[in-house]
């Protein structure tokens, strides 16, 4: 009756390559498989190319890729970060006395010691370190003749009673207890402010490096009673760069697990390999690609290459199950191999461009990360078609299969279709169409997906855990970081609000009670503990000219004194404002950076700039670490709901294109959907809010999970349309594809799986989200098609026209239904 | 088959372009609306003057910094930054703001009765009180002190000040007043700045500039003023201590022996100690004669002291410490309780307890 049945009947046992007719076959396939030297030789040479290619990949953990490009506050970061130089971009080491108190003579000696090769790290600006050895951290007093005053530590300081009480009358009078020193005098900090560039190589500053000097230090000094704690952005990328290259280990996890899926499924050595070997060649070539585009691999990106690998496998195994079934049945390996590509070449495209879907719709989001993301992962599905899709049958035209794997392979085919052996496991699914078992299921599946979107309903945007929430709250930095913000006075969630004047005008007089004034109304948001700003300084520095009197501790109007109050506070912390004092930050220390707590700071931020904004003066958000993180939490809450409207469009459209029926439309998307509901419950459970990474799951959960819906209803809808019943019609499409559904679950999520183990906190949430989804849509597809069908698809009428369904089933899934069950129809149906 | 696969391509590439395009559109005009374009806000808000703003109500104001602590009968007053001015009819415990008309920082507050008071601030403000702290009004602040001084010292026919008041007038309301005093609910004193001195005796409906009858040739800041039986003390800067003499009219020299700032002044009959810099306290006995130098055995700077009805003097110090005297300012120690705060002032509860405002606002710690 159609192009499929057609084609199984040109498909006929061909034992001898000389039997065969070389012409037969698409442009495509004599091109490619008349021309098998040329493409293995080509393939190699390509592989070899871009192999090269990769080994020049470079890694990166830039966060600015992370930002939302064009949202207004981004903008006014990235416009004003070159005078926000202060703002993060320096390294806190606390050195912990364990069982004591910084006045301990060996803590001090440790601290010096420390100290110094701190200082000697390329990449400190070594001018500017604060520490209590650092030269530039003096104690002043007025005194009735004026300022005294000098280095925290005493110049004679040898560790005796009488230099450690001087540290210690010192210490008190510096004001530095709470920044420099723990509130509870167990430990005091370095303050390692960074450059730009290494100054012996002239080349941006390599955190990863950085980072790793830092760690020997560690090593070198952490014992006894001495504990080195690490906060700061360069360390953090320097975590994250390290977590990257962990990841990337688990490549070779995921890979053995594919390679054991394989060889489970197929029982066979060489094809095993084989396919192991053409996912590899696909992933040389991305690589290549990636570093010959001039892209690097980042935290998100280091992704893309699991999944195509995972993707690739699933589409080899279905290359080899053909084969082995021509093979099996005495075909000659090289007709087997011509077969299988006219067979499956077209569906695995269909497949590989839906998955396509998923990754395009992530092009939308303005996230270079996510872009990169969506492009590489663009870029490795189009390798996939022709590495899996060309070379892999090649091959195998080659190597064939082990000729014992292939007598399984049809005996077990056999076994199955009689419904004996794991067969039976299978046959149970068709029970689902009945009325009794679908309203079960459907019921059940209702309620399950009812208290999915209860517990949903309390989904959270952004990152609810404390500390850097790029790592796990348990790891290394963020247990510093714990350490860190306990004991001293000032949080990690840095929300910044830019001020711009013109040049010198931060330190007029309105300028400073308006900033002064913004602090104040900041102030009052529950979640900000304090706010420091050039003001704040300008106060404490009028007070001590005033000889410290606490009634001076304000914002007089005479220039004279502010301008006096503001160089006196660039002097001490450059951080304040810029060289021309034309950007003043407003920096609100937040105590968490839950999304509720930032939208609360942008929201006074807003109203204020609304009320005091003037064309000489403008507050700006957003900067730091809390200000980055509100205006991403605004563009991941829009992208997350036009996102999930997309993928559904583009799925539900792709669908409509595939079955032309809207009833099975709906069969095939309801699964989706519950399982979307599904994970955002699951986010809310595990205190995954929504954000950058959870995106792409979204895309990718529905985008390839539609794969399941589109094997398994195209057979059923072919076999319907045939006029069989709804249970035969389900229970040959699971015989056809039920396999190969879950296969492509099992071999997807084990690609994903691995990440779970990451140290990138993002990165673990992915893995978990994906391999849920992935796994959950396998079993809704299985489960719910039938039992939706029973209620939607039960009176599917056999065709009286063949376009729309040779279309379908040819465009699909026919080419995984084989000759032996299609024989028999299709002679009667054709013949 | 080809053909087909063909067309499946295409349709998905025109799916995708199209999605692509309107999502495009779409996240602009949304984030379009999260923000509003530079253009679509308020035109310029003209500035708003500490003077003519209001103090924020918030319940920060008693944890922020406050300059001044003062009883109001039975009732504790504090002022501070930013407008803030709390009261207290708990003993301490719980804090409510009062209405203030201005955001200046204040720095002293006095009531010589329970319903009526005045406090002082920067920007040559005085407020004034008649419900025991719960609201203020202003009475005066530096763009009025412009006109006073101006008026007054043509109309006095004062000579030898004209450059020196044309300069005040010119720099504009720039000069703190730093403390007050009123004997009784219509004369009354606020000192500040560069010798600025003003005297009301009608309550504060009107302010009289006192400048010229100030012993204080150098302009030295006036830190402190109070009265003890012995008499109308001012203390400042440089070692700086007057007394008003009544026959004259004016705050003659006294001579302290000290070249350090003097920050306050407090005393009972008989005795009058004066405190500054780095712990230092000079005490007189004779009514301002002599003074002599007192141990306070503190290094850091005393900011703040009183005397309770016990007759103990009570001084603390800038790291919120509390020295107490029982021997009318002869010997002083340290009183237990926390440090590390900065103070400005104390005051003696109606219970008995110790009442100190600073960096961090107030804190209530017993007197023993």
């Amino acid at each position: 009756m159609s192009a499929a049945m057609d084609k199984v009947d040109q498909m006929p046992v061909v034992e001898r390559i000389e039997d065969f007719d070389q012409r037969s076959g698409n442009f495509l396939e004599r091109l490619v498989f008349n021309h098998r030297l040329i493409v293995v030789a080509l393939s190699a040479v390509i592989t070899l190319m871009l192999g090269y290619q990769a080994l020049k990949l470079q890694f990166n953990a830039s966060f600015e890729k992370m930002l939302p490009q064009s949202h207004p506050y981004i903008r006014n970061y990235l416009e004003n970060k070159n005078e926000l130089k202060g703002l993060g971009n320096s390294i806190k080491a606390v050195v912990e006395n364990s069982s004591g108190d910084i006045y301990d003579p060996q803590y001090v000696d440790a601290l010096r010691q420390i100290n110094d090769e701190l200082l000697l790290t390329p990449g400190v600006d070594r001018a500017w370190v604060k520490s209590l050895w650092a030269p530039a951290v003096r104690w002043t007093e007025v005194t009735e003749e004026g300022f005294v005053g000098g280095p925290v530590m005493p110049d004679n300081y040898d560790g005796s009673e009488k230099t450690a009480l001087q540290l210690k009358q010192h210490i008190a009078s510096a004001g530095i207890v709470g920044s420099i020193v723990a509130n509870n005098y167990r430990s005091s900090m370095i303050i390692l402010p960074l450059l730009d560039t290494d100054p012996d190589t002239g080349q941006r500053l390599s955190y990863g490096k950085l980072s790793a000097n830092l760690e020997k230090i560690r090593a070198k000094y952490q014992k006894g009673n001495i504990r080195i704690h690490y906060i700061g952005f360069a360390k953090l990328v320097g975590d994250l760069l390290d977590g990257l290259k962990q990841v990337m280990t688990y490549f070779l996890a995921a890979a053995a697990i594919a390679a054991l899926i394989i060889y489970l499924y197929t029982r066979c050595i060489r094809s095993t390999l084989l396919v192991i070997a053409c996912s590899l060649i696909a992933l040389c070539w991305l690589l290549g690609i990636i570093a010959t585009l001039g892209y690097e691999l980042d935290p998100y990106s280091i992704l893309v290459p699991f999944l195509v690998f995972a993707i690739g496998v699933s589409h080899g195994v279905q290359k080899m199950n053909g084969i082995m079934q021509d093979v099996g049945r005495g075909t000659h390996k090289l007709v087997a191999a011509r077969y299988t590509f006219r067979r499956l070449f077209l569906a695995g495209l269909t497949a590989l461009l839906a998955d396509a879907v998923g990754f395009a719709v992530l092009m939308m989001i303005d996230i270079p990360v996510i872009r990169d993301l969506a492009l590489t992962a663009s870029i490795g599905v189009a390798i996939l078609i022709v590495t899996n899709l060309l070379l892999l049958p090649v091959l195998l035209s080659y190597t064939s299969v082990s000729p014992a794997s292939a007598r399984r392979s049809i005996a077990e085919e056999k076994a199955q279709s009689e419904g004996k052996g794991v067969g039976r496991l299978w046959g149970l699914l068709d029970r689902f169409t009945e009325r009794r078992w679908a309203i079960g299921v459907i019921v059940f599946a209702v309620a399950i997906t009812g208290a999915g979107f209860v517990v949903g309903l309390n989904l959270q945007v952004g990152d609810l855990d404390p500390g850097a929430p790029e790592l796990r709250s348990n790891s290394r930095y963020n247990k510093d970081n714990k350490y860190i913000t306990e004991n001293y006075s000032l949080s990690s969630d840095q929300f910044a609000v830019i001020t711009k004047t013109p040049a010198e005008g931060g330190m007029q007089y309105e300028s400073l009670l308006e900033i002064d004034r913004l602090g104040w109304a900041l102030q009052q948001v529950p979640g900000v503990q304090t706010t420091v700003s050039l003001p704040d300084s300008v106060r404490r520095v009028t007070s001590g000219t005033y000889e410290g009197s606490p009634k001076w501790l304000t914002l007089n109007r005479n220039q004279d004194v502010l301008n006096h109050g503001a160089h006196e506070s660039y002097q001490n912390n450059p951080d304040l404002y810029n060289t021309e004092c034309s950007v003043v930050p407003v920096v609100a220390y937040l105590s968490d950076h839950k999304a509720q707590t930032l939208q609360r700071v942008v929201g006074a931020t807003e109203d204020f700039a609304a009320r005091h904004n003037t064309a000489d003066r403008k507050f700006l958000l957003a900067a730091g670490s809390a200000g980055i993180e509100a205006a991403t939490n605004i563009v991941v809450k829009q992208a997350n709901q036009t996102m999930m409207l997309y993928v559904y469009a583009a799925v539900i459209i792709l669908c409509f294109i595939t079955f032309r029926d809207w009833r099975a439309v709906v069969v095939a998307v309801l699964p989706l959907v519950g399982t979307s509901i599904l994970c955002e419950a699951l986010m809310v459970l595990l205190g995954i809010g929504v954000k950058v990474a959870t995106l792409p799951v979204i895309a990718l959960g529905v985008g390839i999970g539609v794969d399941y819906a589109l094997y398994l209803l195209s057979v059923q809808l072919g076999k319907q349309k045939q006029g069989e019943t709804l249970k035969d019609a389900y229970k040959h499409a699971v015989q056809f594809t039920g396999k190969v559904v879950g296969l492509v679950g099992v071999t997807l999520a084990a690609g994903v799986v691995t990440w779970a183990f990451s140290p990138i906190k993002f990165q673990a949430d992915m893995g978990i989200l994906l391999t849920f989804m992935f796994i959950w849509n396998m079993f809704g597809a299985l489960v719910l098609i039938p039992a939706l069908s029973h209620f939607l698809l039960g009176g599917v009428a056999p065709a009286t026209e063949t376009c729309g369904s040779a279309f379908l089933v040819d465009a699909t899934a026919p080419a995984l239904v084989r000759e032996n069950e299609m024989a028999p129809q299709a002679g009667a149906d054709g013949g | 088959m080809f053909q087909q696969g063909i067309k499946v391509v295409t349709l998905i590439a025109a799916v995708l372009s199209a999605a692509a395009a309107f999502a495009d559109c779409t996240m602009d005009t949304l984030v379009n609306l999260e923000v509003p374009a530079e253009s679509e806000l308020r035109a310029d808000a003209p500035f708003m003057d500490v003077l003519d703003t209001p103090a924020v109500i918030t319940p920060l104001a008693s944890r922020t910094p406050l300059n001044g602590i003062t009883r109001a009968g039975k009732r504790l007053v504090a002022a501070g930054a930013r407008g803030h001015i709390v009261y207290s009819d708990d003993e301490g415990r719980s804090w409510k703001q009062a209405k203030v008309p201005v955001s200046s920082d204040l720095t002293a507050v006095h009531f010589p009765t329970s319903g009526k008071g005045w406090a002082v601030g920067h920007d040559g403000v005085i407020l004034h009180s008649a419900d025991g702290g719960a609201s203020w009004v202003k009475q005066f602040d530096g763009r009025i002190a412009g006109q006073v001084l101006a008026a007054w010292y043509r109309d006095a026919g004062a000579t030898g000040l004209g450059a020196e008041i044309a300069n005040l007038v010119k720099q504009g309301p720039d000069k703190p007043f730093l403390d007050v005093w009123f004997d009784d609910e219509t004369t009354g004193y606020a000192v500040g700045a560069f010798n600025f001195i003003f005297r009301t005796y009608n309550g504060g409906a009107s302010w009289e500039p006192w400048l010229e009858r100030t012993e204080n040739p150098k302009r030295l800041h006036l830190y402190a003023i109070r009265r003890t039986p012995d008499g109308l003390f001012v203390a400042g800067e440089q070692g700086l201590l007057l007394k008003f003499d009544s026959r004259r009219g004016v705050f003659a020299a006294l001579d302290s022996g000290y070249n350090g700032t003097f920050f306050g002044l407090t005393g009972k009959a008989g005795v009058i100690v004066a405190f500054g810099l780095r712990g230092n306290a000079y005490r007189s006995v004779d009514g301002g004669k002599n003074w002599r130098k007192v141990e306070t055995g503190a290094p850091t700077t005393l900011t703040g002291g009183t005397v309770t009805r016990g007759g103990d003097i009570l001084l603390v110090t800038l790291l919120g410490g509390v020295l107490a005297s029982h021997d009318d300012g002869a010997t002083f120690g340290a009183l237990p309780g926390q440090q590390g705060i900065p103070a400005a002032g104390i005051a003696e509860t109606q219970g008995g307890a110790l009442a100190l405002v600073g960096m961090r606002g107030v804190r209530v710690q017993a007197a023993k």
